[in-house]
């Protein structure tokens, strides 16, 4: 919101106080002020009047003037079409600056001029407050105006602008009187609000009220006749314009000041172009054009003020366009009312129309204010708009005076802050508020102005004491708790031993949006039936991911596109589906894991990389990385190679996916030739981990021999493994593949696989020995796959 | 005699002359062979009688083991040269590169995630997490934001359906967390976390980013004891010089509510363009637990009390690394992530 210096100078006295002290107090207070400035731009310039004005011997457009500025004349050439002889006007000398503009002599086409006359653009006044006769040309001043004197100051516009944003419970202090009321308790000074007249009203009205909606709470409506419109004094002017509203007349004008000053937005119609019985209204669906001649669509839960059945305003939002105050209005009824802030706020933004009444009535309007606002409406308009005749006020609902008391115990503030408090600085600062507050027996009670409508509790009183006496008198105390465990989570901490082993795969780590385009909502092992946002910012953040394989392939050919490398990456995160929530890893790699380099062999990106890290993770997890076990995928793959890809599982519980990205997929996609692997963590910690104790150490040598069997392609070679530690049973420790070798020599569709066979150092094996296990598991491998020796 | 003396002096000078193995090795199996000079004179014993034969026998042994000491000398020396000329022979160009071991660094955002959860762990803080795809219930109602309150909009929040959303704040952690430890007298939590509001995405706005709460329940629990958490936390981010500022604010959730401004970590406080020459920056917004949000909980704020307080992770990672757009975290492109080379730990 905006807060006039000036304005709120004649509220209480900041004479010495500077415009960075102001901000800084309403800062600390919780009002944050996130800038200011003076209204214009421009200070240094004076009125002058021109003595004489010619046309430039040597132009079509200049003038060449002489203009009395008081302290000397001064030959001014300017541009403008409207310059006369004997006008007043306003003058930048030299050596001031104006907006960007810095003045010195200057010859314009041979004829020297040593200084400017001003239009008011040039003098940073919003053109929304110009008239068109205004920003055509330099401005024009009364008559009267005196000759030297600054014409800032002359034109009201000697004020300066703070910018301060409210947190949502101090919408009190969008309405003046609130506001100079702060900055009173800040200053400890005292506050002189606008007062208002008694005024004499007629015996009757015929003015009747009535509402057949639960949404309007309250409606002050007055007639008051025989006003005569005209424009506003300066004063007033002043005000609206450093409230950013433009001045229209002094009827109008008044509407606004008194919304700026009570937080009370109030309506005024021409009471002949509607009729005394005024209803409001909701229930309704109807095309209505509104103040500001735009056509809305009212539906059933707009509140709608009426007239005869005639619609004349949306309630709390904006009047009509029939029923609107202009030059020939002579009687007004005035509206003051109370609405529903939701139901205000739901137009409001079903509507796009969030007016300055809609504004206040959403945020919240000081109950009372609507008693003080028809009071102060009523004065001004007998002061400014010559009222002859008022009317009784009529009111919807009885009009009743809330009474809120809140306590607070000394012992509460003191422990809740950490603190110790004079009981004197806690009635000063409650005083300063205006709480009213009364001490007894270690309890602070207080009686809250009606403009607090955020003060309800006693943590609210603590609140505002330790606001205004300030936070830095909070000196900083460990806490003194019964011990805690301050620990990670068994997930959170596998999860972060995951990280660190994918960065030992010189992979880097990605973090992609969980909103995807629905399209995307798709892949090998999506969670069925993705949720969706109802009111999506885009389509491509409308569907939360139920899998990772769109996003880090999106990641891939966004990173591929750029060229960037080593484009291989990890992420872990969380995916949904209804009702249902996995914590999934996933791994994409598309170059060389480990690059040729000098005196380094190279790595490359394929399954059996995939298949190796993820052999990795398991044994990480104390798992067997021989439980793991894999599965081809169904032929009729589309996102992944239908053969060179594989389901991961451990015993019967499926892991994830890993293999080739499919070639038409990734071309879909832009990606380049993709490995990738996705997992779900949550099974995998959930399978159950073998122990980690330590084997006894012995001395005996460690015995491999290798054995390379001729078998059919399709021998199974996990079974194949197991055959031949169960047949070298209880010898043989483990078995590991460390060659293949193709060739047709071997036979039609047969393959050698050479074994690393490795005995457990248990004891002294004899040749002998060694022999007769090897040749077990050669007939048994014959006996029961077929497969020889090679 | 004097045949036994010129088979030493023969032998010793062809044993020294020697100058490659195989030369060695060719006057050894020529002097001490079976076949070899040596033992040829001891073919001569047969002739001689027997008192000879001992002096003759003694004389011979003599000169072979002197013969053998010359040889193994000379064997020594020359193994000696050889593996001299070998290992020069191995010189390398120790000027090439290093074999190229890469190890990259996480993610920055998981990076300060990580910092701050150690910082508090070690606090005694437990971290926990909770579901991004939440109820209102525990994001609104359960943080003291009732119905029709404005941040319920659909303007701001993802609702998935009437009761369903995606979690705008972390405090939807606290709020689980508060209910499922009512009966604790202590409560240290610390809640990172996803979160997403409906932001337009630009340099300063996310839709969605990383949100870390904190809170502390106990009894006697301050807002001095939480000035001193504050103070902790940004002296462990941004340096032990650090000063905190605490400002009045408004949350829900808290009552008394703060911002929290740390004195600027790059001028030291003396105003410089990352604080907008303010001397302060904004990182954290805090307060005391709102007592109507502990008694929904199933607290009695009349025992206890407690303080929350939470910042942005990417908030936190933009001012640490000197960052100006927030949609670099997201966009992953690989020239930034592999900026974040050094591992840095806490300040």
């Amino acid at each position: 919101m905006n807060l006039s210096r000036k304005w709120l100078s004649t509220y209480v006295n900041i004479d010495d106080v500077s415009d960075q002290h102001l901000a800084d107090l309403l800062t600390s207070a919780g009002l944050e002020v996130e800038g200011f400035a003076p209204l214009v731009e421009t200070n240094d310039v004076i009125i002058g009047y021109v003595l004489e004005c010619h046309d430039h011997p040597d132009s079509d457009h200049l003038h060449v003037t002489k203009v009395d500025v008081g302290s000397e004349v001064l030959d001014i050439v300017c541009g403008a079409a409207n310059v006369a002889k004997d006008q007043k006007v306003i003058v930048a000398k030299v050596g001031t600056t104006v907006g960007d503009l810095h003045i010195q002599p200057i010859k314009l086409r041979g004829v020297l001029s040593s200084g400017m006359i001003c239009s008011y653009k040039e003098l940073g006044v919003s053109e929304k407050f110009n008239s068109e006769e205004q920003s055509e040309g330099i401005a024009v001043l009364e008559a009267d105006a005196p000759i030297g004197e600054n014409a800032i100051a002359y034109l009201g516009l000697d004020d300066v602008i703070f910018d301060v944003s409210l947190t949502p419970n101090r919408s009190d202090v969008l309405a003046m009187n609130a506001l100079a009321k702060e900055v009173g308790a800040l200053l400890k000074r005292d506050v002189v609000l606008p007062q208002n007249k008694e005024v004499t009203t007629t015996k009757n009205t015929p003015l009747t009220l009535a509402s057949t909606t639960k949404n309007c709470t309250q409606f002050l409506g007055r007639i008051i006749e025989r006003v005569t419109i005209k424009e506003s004094p300066s004063w007033l002017k002043e005000i609206l314009v450093a409230n950013n509203i433009r001045p229209i007349n002094n009827v109008v004008d008044i509407s606004n000041v008194v919304m700026l000053e009570t937080g009370q937005p109030c309506h005024f119609y021409d009471r002949k172009l509607i009729s005394d019985e005024i209803t409001v209204k909701d229930n309704m669906q109807l095309d209505y054009v509104a103040l500001d001649e735009e056509t809305y669509r009212i539906e059933k839960e707009d509140v709608l003020i009426t007239s005869n059945d005639e619609v004349i305003g949306i309630a709390g939002i904006m009047g009509g366009d029939s029923s609107k105050i202009s030059d020939s209005t002579t009687s007004l009824i005035l509206e003051m009312a109370s609405f529903d802030r939701v139901a205000i706020r739901q137009s409001s933004r079903r509507l796009n129309l969030l007016t300055e009444a809609a504004t206040r009535f959403i945020k919240g309007i000081d109950p009372q204010a609507i008693i003080t606002a028809m009071d102060r409406a009523t004065t001004l308009l007998v002061e400014l708009a010559d009222a002859q005749i008022i009317h009784p006020v009529v009111s919807l609902a009885p009009i009743s005076v809330e009474q809120r008391k809140v306590s607070v115990s000394k012992q509460h503030i003191v422990t809740l802050l950490g603190i110790e408090l004079e009981d004197n600085t806690i009635m000063d600062v409650l005083k300063a508020l205006s709480f009213k507050p009364q001490y007894n027996e270690g309890v602070f009670e207080c009686t809250i102005p009606s403009y607090r409508q955020d003060i309800t509790i006693a943590a609210d009183l603590i609140e505002e004491i330790i606001r205004l006496i300030g936070y830095d008198v909070i000196t900083s105390k460990p806490l003194h708790l019964t011990e805690t465990s301050g620990r990670l989570s068994i997930k959170q901490q596998y999860l972060r031993q995951f990280k660190q082993v994918a960065l030992g795969f010189n992979l880097h780590e990605v973090i992609t949006y969980t909103l995807i385009n629905p399209t995307m909502a798709l892949g090998p092992m999506a969670l069925a039936n993705p949720v969706s946002i109802l009111s999506p910012l885009s389509e491509d953040r409308k569907t939360v991911r139920n899998q990772l394989f769109a996003s880090v392939l999106s990641t891939i050919a966004y990173n591929h596109r750029y060229k960037n490398s080593p484009n291989n990456v990890f992420e872990i995160s969380e995916v949904y589906g209804e009702n249902k929530q996995e914590t999934r890893l996933v791994i994409a790699l598309t170059e060389d894991v480990v690059a040729l380099e000098f005196k380094q062999e190279k790595i490359s990106a394929s399954f059996y990389a995939l298949k190796g890290m993820l052999e990795t993770f398991i044994g990480q997890c104390g798992i067997d990385s021989s439980k793991l076990v894999v599965k081809a995928v169904a032929e009729d793959q589309i996102y992944l190679h239908p053969y060179q890809s594989a389901i991961a599982m451990l015993d019967n519980v499926i892991l994830g996916y890993l293999g080739k990205v499919h070639p038409t997929y990734a071309q879909q996609v832009e990606a380049p030739t993709t490995w990738i692997m996705e997992i779900n963590v949550d099974a995998l910690l959930a399978f159950p981990k073998m122990p980690n104790y330590v084997q006894s150490l012995n001395k005996f040598p460690t015995v491999e021999k290798d054995l390379a069997f001729v078998m059919d392609k399709d021998t199974s070679l996990s079974d194949f493994k197991t055959l031949i530690k169960e047949a070298g049973a209880p010898f043989v420790e483990d078995v590991f593949i460390f060659d293949v070798f193709e060739s047709e020599k071997l036979g039609e569709n047969k393959h050698s696989i050479a074994f690393n066979v490795r005995f457990v150092a248990n004891q002294m094996y004899r040749d002998e020995q060694i022999n007769d296990i090897l040749t077990n598991i050669i007939e048994k491998a014959k006996t029961n796959t077929g497969a020889t020796l090679r | 005699m004097s045949q036994i003396n010129q088979v030493l002096q023969e032998g010793q000078q062809a044993i020294s002359q020697a100058e490659t193995l195989e030369a060695l090795d060719e006057v050894k199996n020529k002097y001490l062979s079976k076949k070899g000079i040596v033992s040829s004179l001891m073919g001569q014993l047969k002739d001689l009688d027997n008192e000879q034969k001992k002096v003759f026998g003694q004389q011979v042994n003599q000169i072979k083991q002197a013969l053998l000491q010359a040889y193994n000398e000379q064997l020594r020396l020359l193994e000696e040269k050889a593996l001299a000329v070998r290992l020069q022979q191995e010189k390398i160009n120790i000027e090439l590169p290093g074999v190229s071991f890469k190890k990259h660094q996480l993610h920055p955002l998981t990076i300060v995630q990580q910092e701050i959860e150690d910082l508090f762990t070690s606090l005694g803080y437990e971290v926990i997490e909770g579901p991004e795809v939440e109820l209102d219930y525990y994001n609104f109602e359960r943080a003291n934001i009732p119905a029709n309150h404005p941040a319920r909009d659909m303007q701001d929040t993802f609702y998935i359906n009437e009761t369903t959303l995606l979690r705008t704040h972390t405090t939807a952690i606290q709020t689980r967390a508060l209910e499922a430890n009512a009966h604790k007298e202590t409560l240290k939590v610390i809640c990172p976390g996803k979160v997403y509001r409906k932001d337009d995405d630009d340099a300063t706005h996310s839709h969605q980013f990383v949100q870390i709460e904190g809170l502390v329940v106990g009894k006697g629990v301050s807002m001095a004891n939480l000035k001193h958490t504050l103070l902790t936390l940004a002296q462990a981010m941004f340096g032990q010089d650090r000063k905190i500022r605490l400002r009045p604010s408004y949350f829900q959730f808290t009552e008394p509510s703060v911002e929290v401004d740390v004195s600027c970590h790059v001028c030291n406080g003396g105003g410089c363009s990352m604080c907008k020459q303010t001397g302060w920056i904004e990182i954290l917004g805090a307060g005391m637990v709102h007592p109507d949000v502990l008694s929904m909980a199933g607290f009695d704020p009349e025992k206890v009390s407690g303080f929350a307080f939470g910042c942005g992770v990417e908030r936190i990672a933009m001012l640490k690394y000197h960052m100006d757009d927030i949609r670099h975290f997201y966009q992953n492109d690989l020239k930034f992530l592999k900026q974040f080379t050094n591992f840095e730990g806490g300040k």
